[in-house]
């Protein structure tokens, strides 16, 4: 087996035009690499001096009322993870500012995607695009010219009768072709981590290495089943074509069909009717019960009974700060209410695409891409979550100071020092390791799994049952 | 000629592989028509909602009028009767029509909204302007459009169409014997592919058109033509493409890939290398100017003097000099200040809007200076022009809201400073302040 | 060595070979003679084990080729018309490559040697195969079969498209190999050279044998005649 694959490889090195072809291919992703994380870096430390800006802001806006402070709000900046030099995933989609203020939770905003004309339908060139979309076709090709190309040239009896079966003969023309693909991954990843400019985690190690895994497997699927349509259909041209068919269909077609049905089966609400529902609930009560105004009387009167005071006036406290905080209270059950289903419908959809990549295992090598790089849907919303757990402390904060911090009820005019909110800590957020969030992927390593255990399976049985010559 | 159609057709039909790719084809149009067909509806469908919605809220304001109370019970603070409370309860909507060429291409629009609250606070980078509520994955991962379709999936039904042509003969070893039948290989080359390209140019008319007829009942003839025109100069530039990789060919397997290269090369690398290089130079604004001025610069403006504020107003809106407050200080009321105020803030805050547009502009022209090598984001930025659907039609859009805001500020610090009284036909006048507005983004 | 005894073979409907018997000796070239679609190549595919026969018993060296994949392959070699090789690769290390993979560990030297032995001038061992002719390819072809030290050869048609010269040194090269001991089948139309090289001819028809005769016994011209009148009845 060794030796048909050091033979296919030197056949590649010394033809003129797959020589260039994998230089060209090498350097390409290397460059690609290289201007990745460059790039990352770049709009890393951006996003980490806009932080930076924002919250010297924060501290330097000197003594405020802090419900105006509220309004002042803070932002969070979507970090970008290690892994986006190789997948950008939705990153590019899906925005990266979120302004956190009281009363509201704002969505996350100013994607990169809608600030300019269209540039690419695939997204930059990042790693990735090439390792999920160049490579496999340069697997096709490669195993199909190396299994034809014995039948073509008639050296299959002359192989053959040198004691050598044809599923051995299949099979090293398919690792051999899988191993270069899997060298070019690895070259690929090492210059990603050597040009990484930050340590390099045990975490980020583990995804480098779930990386290879997924597309390792990928990359056998897609040579295994080449090898199969080579084995079995005879005409060059039906079973070049079949696989061509096929790449279309799994990276194109499919997770385009696939998304549309997925949407019809769970649709989202229109940004109109989530934010109708969001008021409606908020103002007439959660399901139509416990109106604002009932909730505002209640709080009323548990707040005068435990002052043992008749009136808001006479309260020791800003009765403000406390209603403030009640309406937030009452708004983030609400939210919940909402975002909670909305995040369901998501998690559904996301479901469903998983699944959908038993029908089509590139969908499942891009969710896991986009997964293990921590660009996914799925990160996307965990930090928007978290995000939201840390305005509700910063919000209540707020309010506990405008109720508790000195003034009495109507007094909007009293101000908080800079120091109080300085103590207010900024908001950090850290991608969760893989091993906490490794449950969602599953569905797609067990697709992943079982095509490559059904594709290696078919290959075996097909080309031990197959007669060599009739090929 | 009537030969040659023959012995195309027989290529073509002698074999699943062809005819399968041209049915999946046709498929994927079609449903990409079928997209874009409902994407619009819903679009309509939402517009209308909010009319009605808004008509609804309008009515409980005429309700007021009538009663002669000035504003729901428990809000005692409304003042109906006042411009301020009459031009919020206008609840002016900014919509961005939905553009019937929709149906063949939704473009960008899924990246932007396209219907906004404008009020006297209102900026054109708010964050109720975000796009539709949508899984961040599906976005990413584009609309299946008659667009994409055409962009993206023609060329490569184009590569199973043709990589044969020739390339058997070579591989085979009959193209000696076909050129001494036939010298001009490059003019029986020629035909053959004219043959194709007109089957397809064929195919693009019926689904086009077809669509027009049945679903836009000829209402946009000439948007369709000049959209079809697009189309058909991209299958022109790709048959081009297709004819050379034939003519320099060295048979079927070195067709195929080169074309297949051609198609990731138009289609992937090119729109790739360019999106990486823009990211490099011009990276996604994270909005901190725009952060800034709602925080500092809108608190700086409110801490500024009164008679300074003032001043700026009748700089800003010169029309307000002969007014009575103008020119006497003591008629000047609490709400007539705060409209300065507004008008000033307006006024600056238009200026960083605009400025955030001018650094996308530059983005933009910066992606423009590649189309002679990219012609797939030529062909993008050409179509969504034509359709409405792409970053510059929503920049309009933005540009209107910016317009709205400073006008309805504008319209408010008129009125306030000439104390006028509202009523049911003065509320009316304010709530269809932007009626003529609400047109489609074509360019 | 070889022995097919009333082997039938059929494809679909189509009749490949009707009870063909023969028998080749060690030391023996057989060379079977016949109009394209005879069954000469049927006939090679039953003794490599490509294919089943319908009916009748084929043996090489005692075992049924078919059934004895793995150890047909030790024991036989083919060298088809076209002798394909790795183009990319030199002479030499094609040999190298194919001795490899039938599990022969030879030297370096001993390939040279062998390569000479068969032919191939010593300045083309470590030139690319792309660039070399016919006759020398059918060298190479050769040198494989002989590094394996095989003891069956089979060829098909081995001397189509090799000018004069060059088929003059196959019969030379195959002689000397039966001389060694190698028992050698070969499928041919070429009935000058059968004639020149062959112990023993047979002439097959629609998948039978009609004639089997000794070289000897006939001359180029008669055997012409011969062939001739078979194929016309």
């Amino acid at each position: 087996m060794i030796r048909i694959i050091l033979n296919e490889w030197k056949g590649w090195l010394r033809t003129g035009q797959f020589r260039w072809l994998i230089i060209f291919l090498v350097l390409i992703l290397a460059a690609v690499s290289y201007f990745g994380v460059q790039d990352v870096a770049k709009r890393q430390a951006r996003i980490d001096g806009s932080k930076q800006e924002v919250r010297d802001q924060w501290e330097n806006m000197g003594a405020s009322n802090p419900h105006g402070a509220a309004h002042f709000g803070s932002y969070a900046f979507k970090p970008l993870t290690a892994l986006s030099a190789l997948d950008e995933g939705v990153n590019l989609t899906a925005g990266r500012v979120l302004r956190l203020e009281g009363h509201v939770q704002n969505e996350i905003v100013h994607s990169s995607q809608s600030q300019s004309v269209f540039i690419s339908y695939f997204g930059p060139l990042k790693a990735s695009i090439l390792l999920q979309i160049v490579i496999p076709i340069l697997i096709i090709f490669l195993t199909f010219y190396g299994i034809k190309g014995e039948h073509e040239q008639g050296r299959v009896r002359l192989l053959m009768v040198q004691g050598i079966s044809y599923f051995r003969l299949i099979f090293g023309k398919v690792i051999s072709v899988w191993v270069f693909a899997v060298l070019v991954l690895l070259i690929t990843l090492i210059i990603q981590l050597l040009t990484f400019n930050e340590s390099i985690s045990g975490d980020l190690l583990l995804r480098t290495g779930l990386i290879v895994l997924a597309y390792g497997s990928f990359y056998l699927i897609i040579g295994s089943i080449t090898g199969l349509f080579s084995l079995k259909w005879s005409g060059r041209s039906s079973a070049l074509t079949t696989m061509l068919a096929i790449w279309v269909v799994w990276l194109i077609f499919l997770p385009k069909i696939t998304s549309w049905f997925v949407q019809e089966q769970y649709p989202l609400p229109s940004r109109q009717e989530f934010t109708d529902a969001m008021r409606e609930d908020r103002s007439k009560g959660i399901d139509g019960h416990n109106p604002s105004d009932e909730r505002e009387k209640a709080l009323k009167d548990s707040v005068l009974k435990v002052y043992g005071v008749t009136s808001v006036d006479s309260l020791p406290i800003n009765y403000d700060g406390l209603v403030m905080q009640a309406d937030e209270e009452y708004g983030n059950k609400v939210w919940d209410k909402h975002f909670g289903a909305l995040f369901g419908v998501m998690q559904k959809q996301k479901t469903s695409m998983q699944y959908a990549g038993f029908l089509n295992p590139f969908g499942s090598l891009q969710s896991l891409s986009m997964g293990i790089s921590g660009t996914d849907q799925w990160s996307h919303l965990h930090f928007q979550q978290e995000a939201e757990a840390y305005r509700r402390v910063f919000i209540k904060a707020l309010n506990d100071e405008h109720a508790f911090g000195g003034s009495r009820t109507g007094d909007w005019g009293w101000k908080a020092e800079q120091e109080f909110f300085n103590q207010i800590e900024d908001f950090h957020y850290k991608t969760p390791l893989y091993s906490k969030v490794s449950s969602f992927y599953w569905p797609d390593w067990i697709s992943l799994g079982l095509w490559l255990i059904l594709s290696l399976f078919m290959l075996a049985f097909f080309s031990r049952n197959a007669n060599p010559i009739s090929q | 000629m009537k030969k040659l159609i023959y012995f195309e057709w027989l290529h073509f039909s002698r074999g699943l592989a062809r005819p399968i790719a041209v049915l999946l084809f046709l498929f994927a149009a079609s449903f990409g028509i079928y997209n874009g067909f409902s994407s619009y509806h819903e679009r309509v469908a939402q517009v209308q909602a909010i009319e009605e919605s808004r008509a609804e809220s309008h009515q409980e304001v005429f309700d007021w009028f009538e009663s002669g109370t000035e504003g729901p019970e428990e809000r005692p603070w409304v003042k109906i009767s006042t411009p301020f409370w009459s031009m919020w309860y206008a609840k002016h909507q900014l919509i961005q029509n939905p553009d019937p060429l929709m149906v063949y291409n939704i473009g960008q629009s899924e990246h932007f909204g396209y219907y906004k609250r404008v009020s006297m606070w209102s900026t054109a980078f708010d964050d109720d302007l975000a796009a539709e509520i949508a899984n961040p994955e599906f976005v990413q991962l584009g609309a299946l459009d008659f667009s994409f379709v055409w962009i993206y999936l023609m060329p490569l039904l184009l590569i199973v169409l043709t990589y044969q042509v020739k390339g058997l003969e070579q591989d085979v070893g009959i193209l000696p014997l076909l050129r001494i039948q036939q010298p001009y290989t490059g003019l029986w080359l020629l035909r053959r592919l004219m043959i194709i390209g007109v089957a397809m140019l064929l195919l693009l008319s019926l689904l086009v058109w077809i669509p027009e007829l049945l679903f836009l009942k000829s209402s946009q003839t000439t948007g369709v033509f000049a959209l079809w025109m697009i189309y058909a100069s991209y299958l022109f530039f790709w048959l081009v493409l297709v004819f050379l990789v034939i003519y320099f060919g060295k048979g079927q397997a070195d067709q195929a890939l080169k074309m297949v290269g051609l198609w990731l090369l138009f289609a992937v690398a090119i729109p790739g290398v360019v999106n990486q290089y823009v990211l490099l130079r011009k990276p996604a604004d994270l909005m901190l100017s725009l952060i800034e001025a709602n925080r500092d610069g809108q608190q700086e403006i409110w801490d500024r003097p009164q008679d300074k504020v003032i001043e700026e107003a009748l700089a800003v809106l010169p029309e307000l000099q002969g007014s009575d407050a103008a020119t006497n200080d003591s008629l000047l009321e609490r709400q007539m200040i705060n409209a300065a105020y507004r008008l000033v803030w307006s006024d600056y805050i238009a200026g960083v809007s605009n400025k955030i547009m001018e650094d996308q502009v530059g983005r933009n022209q910066l992606i423009s200076a590649t189309y002679w090598f990219n012609p797939v984001g030529g062909y993008h930025k050409w179509l969504n022009g034509i359709s409405g659907t792409g970053h510059e039609a929503s920049l309009r859009f933005r540009r209107k809201i910016q317009e709205a805001t400073f006008s309805i500020n504008q319209t408010l610090i008129m009125d306030e400073w000439k104390k006028r009284k509202m009523d049911r036909a003065s509320f009316v006048e304010y709530a269809q302040m932007f009626e003529s507005d609400r047109v489609m983004e074509r360019e | 060595m070889i022995q097919l005894s009333k082997v039938n073979k059929r494809y679909k409907t189509n009749s490949a070979l009707e009870n063909l018997s023969l028998e080749v000796k060690a030391g023996q070239i057989y060379a079977l003679l016949g109009a394209n679609g005879a069954g000469k190549t049927t006939t090679i595919n039953l003794l490599l084990g490509f294919l089943e026969p319908t009916g009748g018993d084929v043996k090489l060296d005692g075992l049924s080729p078919y059934f004895n994949r793995r150890k047909i392959s030790e024991r036989v070699a083919y060298i088809p018309e076209n002798v394909s090789l790795y183009p990319f690769l030199s002479g030499l290390e094609n040999l190298e490559y194919f001795c490899d993979l039938a599990g022969i560990d030879q030297s370096k030297a001993s390939l040279v040697e062998i390569l000479s032995k068969c032919g191939l001038p010593s300045e083309f061992h470590g030139q690319k195969v792309s660039e070399y002719s016919k006759g020398m390819r059918q060298k190479v072809g050769i040198a494989i079969a002989y590094a394996k030290k095989a003891k069956v050869l089979l060829l098909d048609e081995p001397a189509s498209g090799l000018d004069p010269a060059a088929s003059n040194e196959l019969t030379g090269i195959l002689k000397q190999l039966a001389g060694e001991g190698a028992t050698i089948l070969m499928a041919s139309h070429d009935l000058f050279r059968v004639r020149e090289t062959a112990d023993r001819i047979g002439i097959l028809k629609h998948g039978s044998l009609v004639e089997e005769l000794n070289a000897f016994e006939v001359s180029a011209n008669n055997l012409e005649d011969m062939y001739l009148q078979y194929m016309k009845n």
